[in-house]
């Protein structure tokens, strides 16, 4: 037995999607070690064989992987830098069906283009706009308001402004590198699902719990 | 012969040069603002992410450019009570609106009493053990309740 010790620096992500029903430690994990032997073989063990034949999220504990890693070679130290609790999500392996993935966006798309027009129509209603306009026509000309005014021209125009402003974008033309708030709100959406498993998983509260 | 070029130019929309540029400021600052507080409040209580989550989807540029296009479209068909052309079917596409705008507002209100947290501090309560999506089906129900008796028992307008 060597006295040399290889550490291997170990950074599991938070979640994986897997399609296959081995999953290896490169699937879900980051490894480093100096010794480049040592590395391939860690990366090669086997963490999991996936024996249900359906859509499942398995929760990992970052232990298991340290023990099968150190079970590798006598010389290997584990230090792990990543998460401790980690999510398995098992994929079953299917066609991509565009079809159906584009009619969903589609809805997606009617939802939420309908839903913003209704969002802004019920404010202007609730806050009645129209008659703010008027009060505030007729305090700066000091003459009755005729239909529409220059009020609700540059409004419309403010309003497009403010919101592409918003988004950071419109379409494809990006006003600069920062993610748009739909994605930062996606990204914490996806971290609280992960927190919610992992936390359901280590939960073992007997009597008033939802089930 | 210059004075009535001079009187239109400077005149916009029927108003002199400073009443309009002093009712256009106003007019750009508050759509600037309410564009930002209406969808600051929209993308922040989450109703678009969820929508993307259930429905596995990640388009998420695409679905901005929609919503940006509705808020636009929506604000200046209300404003200026624009005939939006129909040709044929107007009451089917009326019908699309109309259930759209439901799924929406149903994710919204749900998103919004999920986040003032109103469903956990009863369960805590009065501690609810079992059938949460009892509970859960009980508020669509009455949602769907409460719309209908508004709707057809006069209680609007």
């Amino acid at each position: 037995m060597s006295s040399k010790t290889n550490t291997v620096y170990l950074n599991l992500s938070e979640i994986t999607e897997v399609h296959t029903k081995d999953v290896f430690v490169r699937d879900v994990a980051k490894l480093y070690c100096s010794d480049t032997n040592i590395q391939n073989k860690c990366e090669c063990v086997k963490l999991k064989h996936i024996t249900e034949d359906r859509c499942r999220r398995y929760v990992e504990n970052a232990l298991d992987v340290i023990e099968k890693l150190e079970a590798v070679d006598p010389s290997v130290s584990v230090n792990n830098v990543g998460k401790v609790e980690y999510i398995i999500d098992y994929q079953r392996p299917r066609k991509p069906r565009y079809f159906w993935q584009w009619t969903k966006t589609l809805f997606v798309c009617v939802v939420c283009f309908c839903g913003a027009a209704f969002a802004i129509m019920t404010f202007n209603n609730d806050a009645n706009v129209r008659d703010v306009f008027k009060e505030l026509y007729r305090l700066v000309t000091g003459s009755e308001a005729q239909g529409t005014t220059i009020l609700d021209l540059t409004y419309s125009i403010g309003l497009a402004l403010g919101i592409t402003v918003f988004f950071n974008h419109f379409a494809k033309w990006k006003l600069s590198t920062d993610p748009t708030p739909l994605e930062v709100e996606m990204r914490l959406y996806e971290d609280n699902i992960s927190k919610t498993l992992i936390q359901n998983d280590g939960r073992k509260e007997q009597g008033i719990d939802i089930q | 012969m210059g004075t009535p070029c001079i009187q239109a130019a400077s005149n916009i929309m029927g108003l002199p040069w400073w009443q309009a540029s002093v009712l256009g400021f106003i007019g750009l600052s508050a759509g600037g603002t309410i564009a930002a507080g209406v969808f600051a409040f929209l993308a922040i209580i989450g109703v678009f992410p969820r929508i993307m989550g259930r429905t596995g989807t990640k388009r998420i540029l695409l679905y901005e450019t929609f919503i940006i296009l509705g808020g636009i479209l929506g604000n200046v068909s209300d404003l200026y009570e624009l005939p939006i052309p129909i040709w044929f079917g107007g009451t089917f596409i009326l019908g699309i609106f109309g259930l759209s705008a439901g799924i929406f507002v149903g994710c919204l209100v749900m998103s919004l009493a999920e986040t003032l947290k109103a469903v956990p501090v009863l369960n805590r309560r009065i501690g609810l053990a079992v059938g949460l999506q009892y509970v859960i089906l009980s508020v669509a129900l009455g949602k769907l309740a409460g719309a209908l008796v508004y709707f057809y028992k006069g209680m609007c307008i």
